[in-house]
């Protein structure tokens, strides 16, 4: 299959447990996404201003920097084409207090880890990308 | 997938007696537990650090049935939870986390005083029905783990705090049980009150120990109108309606196993149509407790 390099969604997976990025990893990356991966906040952030993916799957228990810190340094400190990415949080946090502090940060959607089939995390990334 | 309302409107509740009865055996069962008379219901099964005791998460459990590639994978949660409801057939669990190695080396018994049922990567065989599987899964450190450190701001679990409690709780029991069974024996009705009634509160104690069933582990679904489809449930948190706080299928019989943390939700009930769209059914308020399932019967009609 031929597709225009252009045309190719990049999708940045934050998450510090290398087993569980391996498991998403291999299969977004069968979906023909370009996926870029970072085991830190710190490195979320640099690979995102780098980058600029179309979606960013982001985790927030996070060595050096927490998803918290890094969900609103890219919405309200950097530019337009990386503050506008789609994000869909995966963390196995499940407080009101947490949930509610993400979602006024914008996000497309919040699966708790534990209680997610990581099948309905695959379709909510197509359907996402395909928006 | 787009979920449509359908045009006839069905009734989804969950049933009343079944509330009122889950909630007695739950003040039943907590007392037992309380007093050692009964063993700790274990809902879920925990992945678990083989020195330190303390759950992992988030470790990856993977079902994969003999001569079927179909396979299930959960994540554990914060307190190390996992579980599956297993259909027929010869399987077996893989546990997987970063910095951590399964089968254990370390623990290789079954059970390590402070957990029992334990897993080291032997096949299950379930000739019929569906039933839950969750054994404990000790798993060996082999390098630092980031995660494990920083959970302990969030959550901080106590397992040999846990132990000690219990065991000291029994064996005062225990012990005032055997005191009070040799002074009643001696002296007969010429006991005082005070000893008769504590005799009593053994007595009733013990008697609720066998007539008092264990809660079960999974929900059901009680409905005679989609026979021959496929049932999907999602549990919403009530105060943020769309985050979806856990999915499930109901299988064939009725069961579901469908997890949540403590709270009240909105469930959803929806069927898959031909066209593979998901249909919604109804809602209805359902409470999960501290069991950390939704083992409510559902009734549609």
């Amino acid at each position: 299959m031929l597709i225009m390099a252009d045309a190719i969604k990049k999708v940045l997976i934050v998450e510090d447990d290398t087993d569980l990025r391996n498991v998403l990893t291999d299969r977004l990356s069968s979906y023909n996404y370009k996926v870029l991966e970072a085991d830190d906040g710190e490195k979320g952030v640099e690979q995102a201003q780098a980058e600029k993916p179309d979606l960013i799957l982001l985790d927030l228990l996070l060595p050096k920097m927490d998803g918290f810190k890094v969900l609103e340094t890219i919405r309200y400190h950097s530019e337009p084409e990386i503050s506008n990415a789609k994000v869909i949080v995966l963390s196995n946090l499940w407080s009101n207090k947490d949930i509610l502090r993400v979602k006024a940060l914008q996000v497309d959607e919040y699966f708790v880890k534990a209680n997610t089939n990581l099948e309905d995390v695959f379709d909510k990334v197509k359907k996402v990308l395909k928006d | 997938m787009p979920i449509v309302r359908e045009q006839r409107t069905y009734k989804v509740r969950t049933a009343f007696f079944r509330r009122v009865w889950l909630f007695w055996l739950k003040v039943a069962n907590s007392i037992l537990i309380f007093f050692s008379l009964r063993a700790k219901k274990k809902f879920w099964g925990v992945v678990y650090d083989a020195v330190t005791k303390q759950p992992l998460d988030p470790a990856i459990v993977k079902i994969a049935y003999l001569g079927d590639t179909k396979t299930s994978t959960v994540v554990t949660d914060l307190s190390g939870k996992y579980g599956f409801l297993a259909h027929p057939g010869k399987f077996k669990l893989l546990a997987k986390k970063t910095n951590y190695i399964f089968p254990s080396q370390i623990i290789t018994g079954s059970k390590d005083g402070i957990y029992d049922n334990l897993y080291h990567g032997e096949f299950f065989e379930l000739v019929d029905g569906y039933e839950v599987v969750g054994p404990n899964i000790p798993m060996d450190p082999v390098n630092f783990d980031w995660n494990q450190k920083a959970k302990l701001a969030v959550t901080r679990h106590h397992p040999y705090i846990k132990y000690l409690f219990k065991t000291i709780v029994g064996l005062v029991f225990w012990t005032g049980f055997i005191l009070l069974a040799a002074y009643v024996g001696i002296h007969r009705l010429q006991s005082p009150l005070p000893i008769l009634a504590g005799a009593g509160i053994y007595a009733a104690l013990i008697v609720l120990s066998f007539i008092t069933p264990e809660l079960r582990l999974w929900g059901f679904v009680k409905q005679k109108v989609f026979e021959d489809k496929i049932l999907l449930l999602e549990l919403q948190n009530a105060l943020l309606p769309g985050v979806v706080m856990g999915k499930a299928e109901v299988e064939p019989t009725g069961k579901f196993l469908l997890r949540a943390n403590k709270g009240t939700y909105l469930l959803s009930v929806s069927i898959r149509d031909a066209n593979g769209g998901v249909v919604l059914i109804g809602r209805t308020k359902v409470r999960v407790g501290s069991e950390g399932i939704c083992n409510q019967t559902i009734k549609i009609h």
